[in-house]
């Protein structure tokens, strides 16, 4: 075997054993990441149709504007997505080119 | 020889208090260890927006000194790490300590964030105020010291994604948290405070109402890089019109059983209020209070400034806060002010001007006695005041007691010129009983084991 494909099947099993350790734990986090992945995915198609605010965001998706909210401060951090003016009392938000229809 | 790593002092706690007595100790040719348990040094003033009185960015302060600390050659950091006891052994100090793993090795990693990036799983970020974002695999903040990342276990679904992404093979999935000992002449308590509770008083909404916010959010809320770039309501994200104030939160209140008052509130309300009038030009920010403690220099003329700036006082009780169909904040008070007149007034944010608890049980882990505020006990508090109840073990900021940076810092520089004094004493000691049994016995400066920062 390569160096690299050793390295791979290195990971592999150590990943498998910290599983074995840990189940539990990993397997909360697992439902909690692919939750929060699934409605990442709503509010993506969502804001690929155009700038959005966020109780605008949190009625497409049916989200607790909060939640919506978190999601774009995530998001923005992780330069997924930009500000893009105002509506009244509102920011606007829209995805960061390479963002746009992704997902 | 002994494998326990020895030094002059022992500074627990990195905040601003333990960065200065750090500093000023190791100015003087003393080896310092400085063990910090959260995964940075900083403490909570890193996380500040900006500072009373003068309004100078809070962190333009506080990176100098850490990277001081860092970079000083007689310090040693352990970060991550916490001190779990100290005790006394002959005529100096020994610490247990935990260091927790990080999932990174230290050495190798070159703080590329790769790891972060590639990591797909997205938690609450507590150093922004849980308001938030961060990924499993993280550096805490832009000028986190050491720029060293660590993986929140708690949260790692273990997809391997950082470990491939790593350019230097750093990422140690398998690292286990290590216990071990450090021996010190003497040690600087800075162990700094945390919050009063938001949720102590039901009638302020048990923490349940979202935008009712604790200070140290909206200092997030106010920092350049704070979780949503601008001052916006948690619940919508609403431009907030109206920002109100609730003095003596968690301070001055029997039945919280915090009946001192926490110094700091008056004025960082005070600064928070003008910097809203700064980022929210057209907002209504009303400060609700029984007295306003402007205690320090410079500071009955920034409170003055606020008042000139058309910030709102309103002399008054603050009776209950309720939240509205339309998630604003009806704020129900006394007017001491108007005969006691009972006034209701809604404002898109409320925030709660929370007061200072002991940050760490210092009873518990140093033996060191507290005062009846849970505080250091200062025995000499005219003469000496960072003196505690045991001689070799000084106070510094805080952990003594609520206070200001500027005292804080004062107070640090005493705690290192106390404890240089007690090492001095401690070496001459040591030299006298050397030259009386010609036996060879070093210093406590002098045989001390090198170790890795
Ligand atoms: C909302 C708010 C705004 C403020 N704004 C201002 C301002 O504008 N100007 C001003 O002058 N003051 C301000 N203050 C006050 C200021 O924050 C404090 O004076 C300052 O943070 C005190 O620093 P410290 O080092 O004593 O404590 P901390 O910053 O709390 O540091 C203590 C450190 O010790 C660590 N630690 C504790 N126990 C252990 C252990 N067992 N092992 C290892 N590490 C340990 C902690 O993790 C922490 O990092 C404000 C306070 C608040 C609440
Ligand atoms: S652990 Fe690796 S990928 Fe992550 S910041 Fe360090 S060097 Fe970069």
């Amino acid at each position: 075997m390569s160096p690299a494909a050793d390295s791979r099947q290195e990971l592999k099993e150590l990943l498998k054993r910290l599983r074995a350790e840990r189940p539990t734990i990993v397997e909360a986090a697992t439902t909690r990441s692919n939750a929060q992945r699934a409605t990442r995915r709503v509010i993506k198609i969502e804001l690929a149709k155009g700038p959005a605010t966020v109780p605008a965001l949190a009625s497409a998706c049916s989200l607790p504007s909060a939640d919506a909210l978190w999601h774009i401060a995530a998001m923005r951090k992780y330069g997924e997505l930009v500000e893009n003016g105002q509506d009244g009392d509102y920011c606007l938000y829209r995805l960061t080119p390479n963002d746009e229809g992704s997902d | 020889m002994s494998e326990t790593p020895r030094f002059d002092a022992l500074v627990i706690g990195a905040g601003i208090a333990g960065l200065q007595a750090a500093v000023d100790l190791a100015d003087q040719g003393f080896k310092v260890a400085i063990v910090e348990r959260d995964p940075s040094i900083g403490g909570a003033m890193i996380a500040l927006s900006k500072v009373f009185p003068t309004l100078d960015c809070a962190s333009c302060i506080t990176t100098p000194k850490m990277a001081a600390v860092a970079r000083h050659p007689n310090i040693t950091t352990f970060t991550y790490t916490e001190v779990l006891s100290v005790g006394r052994a002959g005529d100096r100090f020994v610490a247990s300590v935990l260091s927790k793993p990080r999932y990174v090795d230290e050495e190798a990693c070159i703080g590329c964030r790769k790891c972060e990036y590639a990591c797909p799983v997205e938690v609450v970020d507590e150093f922004d105020g849980r308001l938030g974002a961060r990924r499993a695999a993280y550096i805490p903040f832009t000028t986190a010291i050491p720029q060293t990342a660590l993986i929140d276990a708690d949260n790692c679904t273990l997809c391997g994604a950082c470990v491939r992404a790593c350019p230097t093979d750093a990422v140690v999935l398998d690292q286990r948290p290590r216990e071990w000992q450090l021996e010190a002449t003497a040690v600087v308590a800075a162990t700094g405070w945390k919050l009063t509770p938001v949720g102590a008083k039901p009638q302020y909404g048990g923490g349940e109402i979202t935008n009712v916010l604790e200070p140290t959010q909206m200092e997030r809320l106010l920092a350049p890089h704070g979780p949503y770039g601008r001052v916006i309501r948690p619940s919508d994200g609403k431009i907030p019109e109206s920002v109100a104030y609730v003095q003596c939160a968690g301070s001055r209140d029997q039945t919280l059983g915090v009946s001192y008052c926490s110094r700091v509130c008056c004025m960082y309300a005070i600064k928070q209020a003008m910097l809203l009038s700064g980022s929210l030009p057209i907002a209504d920010i009303t400060i609700y209070y029984m007295d306003i403690r402007a205690f320090g220099k410079g500071y009955e003329e920034f409170y003055r400034s606020a008042q000139a700036m058309g910030i709102e006082f309103v002399k008054g009780k603050v009776a209950r806060l309720t939240e509205n169909d339309d998630q604003s904040v009806t704020v129900r008070v006394e007017r001491l002010d108007q005969f006691g007149q009972v006034e209701e007034r809604r404002h898109d944010l409320v925030v709660l001007s929370l007061g200072m608890l002991p940050g760490e049980d210092v009873r518990q882990r140093f033996d060191l006695e507290v005062a009846e505020d849970g505080f250091v006990m200062t025995p000499q508090p005219k003469d000496a005041p960072c003196r505690t109840t045991v001689d070799g073990i000084f106070v510094a900021g805080t952990a003594s007691g609520p206070k200001d940076i500027v005292d804080t810092i004062v107070e640090a520089g005493a705690a290192a010129t106390e404890a240089s004094l007690y090492i001095s004493k401690m070496i001459a000691a040591a030299e006298t009983a050397t030259a009386a049994s010609s036996a060879d016995v070093t210093s406590p400066a002098a045989d001390r084991v090198e170790v890795k920062v």
